[in-house]
């Protein structure tokens, strides 16, 4: 009975959140990179299916509320977290995910038998998940100071604003590759997920998922589980 | 009586203006057209093809070509001073402006072919603007960072909104930095800046609009920044893709294992 178990991994808040993030994130991709190849041939195609040039701005501004948002609902649901004496130190980097890293190397080589065996969050959904933070902070701030320039020249210079562009558009090519080349390598076209996993939308793993990907989580739930019934 | 009187007599003034309004604007065209029809007699490609569609269409020939009337036709200078006969306005700025030694026609299309700046094609229309002052300009620094900047990006994907070369320079009126007159110098560049951005506000007008990305000087910050993300992206991705390349490998080992062990 216990291999048919299903395990709760995300709740609907997160589910929520991830949602908005990739629909933000996809929608600020295709207008920002017309924006930043200009002078391209498909730039010119992407103008062309929002009809013009402002209306595809406005939908990037949309989108980049849409995207500010959900950093704003996940740093509340964070808060909720603490007071309702949920919070959990599980995102954060460890010195175990230092040995981790090593330890998988070594997996990866051939010089160990099997892979390290991850809490909660394995050390490639914690660089994920602070890459995100990393990201809003550059990406999110350099928006606003472009978005409101009126106000930002009050308190800062103007060269703050004109790096802050150039950091954007850099910062956002990281972003873009980090997402479709490593992101989706882990969650889609890795022999294991392919076409996709589907906790993003179910929340839940199975037992068996649980025992690869999260085997000392499922050793702690146990635990806990048998600590609870004595 | 004298009510009915009252009213016959104002139908009668009426009607007599009316057909002495309508009289007089046949005339007028019936004049435009003579004179038009009659140098459409030798040059009629010009007109059908050229004039007629241009904003100078109810402009008589004869208010340019003077003396044309007379054939053979006299040697005629048709430069700028032609103009202003009815621009008098603008050809004053212009001929004060930095641009005071080229002609109306170095921007705008010539007189025949001259058409409305809201539409597309013309010349100075917001959408083309840029490139007819990048035939002489294309290569200054400040026309090269202005088609970097937000403002160049969007006017060349078809930005109607995104500022122009002539929204902070003006139109005709284009005076050096230096001239306390200019749009653009530092006592009026705030003013310039608030006609699209709202409020003149401290600090927004300071510091450098056109310039060249260099290790020192200004633009050190933003040449800094480009170095920095450009080396953090490498870096990141090229770290992310050996990481996956590995984890193939490693799968790959472990199929090889299996059939191994069968």
């Amino acid at each position: 009975m216990a291999e048919t178990t299903m395990y709760q991994r995300f709740d609907i808040h997160q589910r929520i959140q991830h949602v908005m993030m990739f629909v933000s994130f996809i929608g600020l991709s295709i207008s920002g990179l017309a924006i930043r190849y200009y002078e391209t041939a498909w730039a010119a195609f992407i103008v062309r299916l929002f009809g013009e040039f402002d209306n595809m701005f406005r939908f990037h501004l949309v989108m980049a509320t849409l995207m500010l948002l959900c950093s704003a609902y996940h740093l509340i649901y964070i808060v909720a977290l603490g007071l309702l004496g949920k919070w959990s130190w599980a995102t954060m980097p460890s010195l175990k995910d230092v040995k981790d890293v090593y330890h998988n190397i070594l997996y990866f080589l051939g010089f160990k038998d099997s892979p390290p065996k991850f809490e909660r969050y394995s050390y490639k959904e914690k660089f994920d998940y602070w890459a995100v933070f990393w990201g809003m902070v550059i990406i999110g701030g350099s928006g606003l100071m472009m978005w409101f320039p009126e106000i930002t020249a009050q308190y800062v210079p103007r060269w703050v604003i004109q790096s802050a562009r150039i950091a954007h558009s850099d910062e956002a090519m990281l972003a873009i590759l980090a997402i479709f080349v490593w992101h989706f390598y882990n969650v889609h076209f890795n022999p294991t997920s392919f076409p996709g996993s589907r906790v993003w939308y179910t929340g839940k793993l199975t037992h068996e998922e649980m025992e690869e990907e999260h085997p000392l989580e499922l050793e702690r739930i146990h635990r806990q589980k048998r600590q609870k019934t004595k | 009586m004298r009510k009915e009187e009252k009213a016959l007599l104002r139908i009668l003034v009426n009607s007599i203006s009316l057909v002495l309004m309508i009289g007089f604007v046949m005339l007028i065209s019936v004049t435009i057209i003579a004179a038009a029809d009659n140098c459409q007699s030798c040059h009629d490609e010009d007109y059908n093809n050229l004039i007629k569609s241009s904003v100078h269409q109810n402009v008589a020939c004869s208010s340019c070509h003077q003396g044309f009337d007379q054939f053979p036709h006299p040697q005629a200078n048709l430069g700028s001073e032609l103009c202003r006969t009815c621009h008098e306005g603008v050809y004053n700025d212009f001929q004060e402006s930095v641009h005071s030694q080229l002609e109306c026609s170095s921007c705008h299309e010539q007189a025949h072919e001259i058409i409305d700046v809201s539409n597309l094609d013309a010349r100075m229309n917001r959408l083309q603007e840029v490139k007819a002052c990048g035939d002489c300009h294309a290569d200054s620094i400040p026309f090269t960072s202005y088609q970097d900047s937000f403002h160049g990006i969007g006017n060349y994907l078809g930005s109607m909104e995104n500022a122009v070369c002539t929204d902070c320079h003006a139109a005709h009126l284009i005076l050096k930095e230096t001239d306390t007159r200019s749009t653009v110098h530092p006592d009026n560049v705030a003013e310039t800046c608030a006609t699209c951005h709202g409020i003149a506000a401290e600090g927004f007008a300071e510091g450098k609009e056109h310039f060249e990305i260099t290790s020192t000087g200004y633009s050190a910050p933003m040449y800094w920044t480009i170095k920095f993300f450009t080396w953090l992206t490498i870096i990141v991705i090229a770290l992310l893709i050996i990481h996956m390349e590995l984890e193939l490998y490693r799968r790959l080992l472990n199929i090889r294992l299996k059939e191994r062990g069968n």
